[in-house]
Order: structure tokens, then C-alpha cells, then sequence
């Protein structure tokens, strides 16, 4: 169960950019990796101000801001 | 076949006055009204049609209250107030829609899973750990009847959906509303009247014949009007059959075709049951539909309305069910100046009260629930404001005489 839901979530989070909602769809997913223990409160904050701006690509902002990403950068791959 | 059992009958001798006219313009007394009455008794949000998806969601605003109506992961319709548990802002300000997974408010970022518990504030590390029951969206009572989806903001003295119903089930059912899907979506208006002239207008079928030459044309004489019994009215007009002198009610008649589901008495009638104190589940062979009027001031009030159809149907049907939205739209609009014209009477000192016929007693025993609730109906002229709500009170304590 834990695990499905795991793997729902990552695919919401890694949700295409510019689809209209995703960047609140990649949010809200992130907020579940984070009560999880499973995200940082630094990049989950970046997926909060980039919930509202569809196009922006949250990984790419927190590189900018040199926040590590390291396994959410791969998509979990 | 409807319910034999309600006492309609129109006592030989009675009161034929209407509310006192300061209850049309006063605002103490509104705000009892929304509080008292409003909140207090069942409203009718919307149809499980209008959330069909997980996800989906629906929001209705009545007298400053806010729900929204979604259906969650297990493909549940809820009802919650559209409420964030942070700092109390609109959590979905779209009217209707579909969200993903989670509600995400506009104003800080909280999320919401679709059950209602919070998945987590935000700016988590600035707060301490939060239970996800305790910070979640507090939910409304909600029961869904026959597909249609109701909610109550207070407790109140109404009975449960299906128990104050009850006297609609028998000849409803057999519309199969529960399977019905969306029209056109919800229907609002604002207008310039208090909320009571509207049902006033809506209560008595009296007018008929003069205000709604479609109606006439399509039910005549027919037409015919139960007053409330226990909360609930009912009205029907069966088509006479003649064919119909307008072209939408001759079009009308012509597509209008016996739906296999419906008994036969049901083939050509248009049924009518108004639930206390502001809302009307109306069917045709074609459809079902809900109207309602709330206050947002003495002067001003929202119509809603939604209409949904039989989930199959062939061209024929499509356009009979199509002259009858025109039939429909066509009444409101002659309604909505009715309304207008006896409100404005109200605001006349020289006006001296309704004198209502036989055939209007359905206003009156709309009246005579409002009085059964707010006693202060019954004061003939206009109570200080500041003490309305405190009078009303008291009579409602004192002991029957
Ligand atoms: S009011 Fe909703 S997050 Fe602040
Ligand atoms: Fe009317």
C-alpha cells in the first residue's frame, strides 16, 4: 500500500511542466515526500513557490540555489 | 403514485393575511433568517452528477457559509467547509472543477488530501508537528437522496434527508433521478427582492394563467397546488391536449415521448415539490432539476437552479428536453418580475397585506412554517431592531397559551 502510494505520488510530483495545475500538483505531491522523511524542507519550500508558476521546473531552481536534489533530480530512477 | 397519507386539505376558515410587511425589509430579522433558518435546514448543494470524478469538486456559497462537495480516493462524494484550518481562506476558489490528489490553498500553501485530513502545512519546520485530524477541513453533514446532494451548516429540527422526503419518494423514484448527469451546469442570478417574494410567488399557482402564457398553454387549468404539510409541497400540471398555440409548447408537446421508466400517469405531466423553506426538486419526462433562492440582503437575493436529464437519450428527446428549458427559462423570467412587483409593495405604507385566495394557501402554509420557526412573524408591526432578536426569544421560551 505504502509503496503504491509512493509510487503514485512520484509520478505526480515529477507531473510535466506547463500543464495548467502542475506546479500545484508537483507541490502537493512533494509535502507527502516530505512528511515521509523523504525531502527536505529546503527544496520542499521550493516546490511551494514554484506551485503557482506551471512552467517552472522546481529541480532546476533549487540547483540554482545549490539545494541538494539528489535523488529527486533523477525522478527516482 | 403520490403519498394519500398528507392532510392537504385547506381548513374551511382561515387566516388569509400574509407576514407582516416590515418582515420583508428588516434586517435584524434576516439575520435571524440566515442563522435560524438557512443554516439550520437542509439545502440542496448540487447532484452527485456534478462530481463524477475523483477529484471532482463543487462549491456552494449560502449566507456567508462555504462548502465545497468533492468526491475522494474511495469515490465518496464529501462535504467539507471550503475552509483552510490555517487562517480560514476560500481553500478552493474555482467553482467547480477537478483538483489532483490534494488541495493546495491559495494563500500560504496548505495541503489537504481528498479525505479531508491535512497532509502537512506550509513551512513545516515553522510550526509544531500537526495532526493531520485535528488541523483537517471540518466536514458538513451531507446526505445524498435520489442523487442529489445535501448539506445543513447547523444543526437543526429537520428530520434526515430521506425521512423529511419521504412524502416525495414513491412518485419520484420512478425518475431514476440518482442516474441523471449534468445540463448546462448551475445557474445563478442575483435580484433585487427579498427572498420570501420569491417563494411567495413560487408557493401559489393563482398566477399562472396570467403570468405564464407557455405554462398555460402547456398544463391550462390542470395545474394544481398542495400547500406544506411537514415541510414539503408538491404541484403538477398535466399537458392538456390541446396542442399548444406557442411554438415551443406545440414543439414540446409534439418530442415529448413516453420514457419507459416513467408510470403512465407520469408520461405528460411536469411535477413540482418544494421543500422548506427555499428550494423546489421539479421533474419532466425529460428531466430533473432544482431551484433555490438565498438571502444576501433584505433587498437582494441568489437564484440557483441546475437541470439533469435521463443519462440516454435520442434526438427527440433532446429537443423536447430542450423546448422545455425554453418553457423553464421563460417562467423564471416572468417569476422573477412577479417577485419584483410584490416587493416592492411592501416598501408602500398605503400596502395593508396579502388577502390570499383559496388557491394561494400553499403561501400560507409556507408562512405558517417560517412562524412555527421564528416567532416574531407574528408581531403585526415592526419590533425595534436592537431587540429582535431578543424578543423573538422570549416568545419562543413562553409557554403556549
Ligand atoms: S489560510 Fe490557507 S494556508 Fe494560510
Ligand atoms: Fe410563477
Amino acid at each position: 500500500m505504502q509503496n503504491s502510494e509512493q509510487e503514485h505520488q512520484r509520478k505526480l510530483l515529477l507531473a510535466k511542466d506547463g500543464e495548467p495545475g502542475s506546479g500545484s500538483t508537483r507541490y502537493a505531491a512533494a509535502m507527502f515526500f516530505y512528511q515521509a522523511n523523504m525531502m527536505s524542507a529546503e527544496l520542499l519550500e521550493i516546490y511551494r513557490r514554484c506551485s503557482k508558476f506551471d512552467a517552472e521546473d522546481p529541480i532546476d531552481v533549487a540547483k540554482y540555489e545549490g539545494i541538494d536534489v539528489s535523488e529527486f533530480a533523477l525522478g527516482f530512477i | 403514485m403520490r403519498d394519500h397519507t398528507r392532510n392537504i386539505e385547506i381548513p374551511a376558515d382561515w387566516d388569509r393575511r400574509g407576514l407582516p410587511g416590515w418582515c420583508y425589509h428588516s434586517p435584524a430579522l434576516l439575520d435571524l433568517e440566515q442563522s435560524e433558518l438557512f443554516k439550520t435546514h437542509w439545502q440542496i448543494a448540487c447532484h452527485v452528477s456534478d462530481v463524477p470524478e475523483v477529484g471532482s469538486f463543487l462549491c456552494f456559497d449560502m449566507c456567508g457559509e462555504r462548502a465545497i462537495i468533492l468526491r475522494d480516493n474511495t469515490s465518496e462524494v464529501r462535504a467539507y467547509l471550503n475552509i483552510c484550518r490555517h487562517r480560514g481562506s476560500r481553500l478552493v476558489a474555482k467553482e467547480q472543477g477537478k483538483c489532483t490528489n490534494a488541495l493546495v490553498c491559495p494563500f500560504h500553501g496548505w495541503v489537504y488530501n481528498l479525505d479531508g485530513t491535512l497532509r502537512g502545512a506550509a513551512r513545516p519546520e515553522s510550526f509544531p508537528q500537526l495532526d493531520k485530524h485535528e488541523f483537517g477541513l471540518k466536514s458538513l453533514e451531507m446526505e445524498v437522496w435520489h442523487g442529489f446532494v445535501f448539506v445543513r451548516f447547523k444543526p437543526g429540527l429537520q428530520p434526515s434527508v430521506a425521512e423529511l422526503l419521504a412524502p416525495m419518494e414513491q412518485e419520484l423514484s420512478a425518475y431514476r433521478m440518482a442516474e441523471h448527469v449534468p445540463t448546462d451546469g448551475i445557474w445563478t442570478e442575483e435580484t433585487p427582492v427579498n427572498w420570501k417574494s420569491i417563494r411567495d410567488v413560487d408557493n401559489e399557482g393563482y398566477h399562472v394563467p396570467l403570468a405564464h402564457p407557455a405554462l398555460q398553454d402547456l398544463y391550462g387549468s390542470t395545474y394544481a397546488d398542495e400547500p406544506y404539510v411537514d415541510g414539503v409541497s408538491r404541484s403538477d400540471g398535466r399537458f392538456t391536449p390541446t396542442k399548444g398555440r406557442r411554438w415551443a409548447v406545440r414543439n414540446y408537446k409534439k418530442f415529448t415521448k413516453p420514457q419507459p421508466h416513467l408510470p403512465e400517469h407520469l408520461h405528460k405531466t411536469w411535477l413540482y415539490y418544494g421543500i422548506f423553506p427555499n428550494a423546489v426538486i421539479a421533474v419532466t419526462p425529460e428531466t430533473s432539476l432544482f431551484y433555490q433562492e438565498f438571502p444576501v440582503s433584505t433587498g437582494k437575493s441568489i437564484l440557483r437552479s441546475a437541470t439533469y436529464r435521463n443519462p440516454v437519450e435520442d434526438r427527440q428527446q433532446r429537443a423536447a428536453r430542450y423546448l422545455a428549458s425554453r418553457i423553464d427559462r421563460e417562467t423564471v423570467e416572468e417569476d422573477i418580475q412577479l417577485t419584483i412587483w410584490s416587493n416592492e409593495s411592501m416598501q408602500s405604507e398605503a400596502f395593508e397585506g396579502f388577502y390570499l385566495s383559496d388557491l394561494e394557501y400553499g403561501v400560507r402554509s409556507h408562512h405558517d412554517h417560517l412562524r412555527r420557526i421564528l416567532p416574531i412573524y407574528n408581531v403585526e408591526t415592526a419590533p425595534d431592531e436592537d431587540g429582535l432578536a431578543a424578543l423573538n426569544a422570549s416568545m419562543t421560551d413562553a409557554p403556549d397559551t
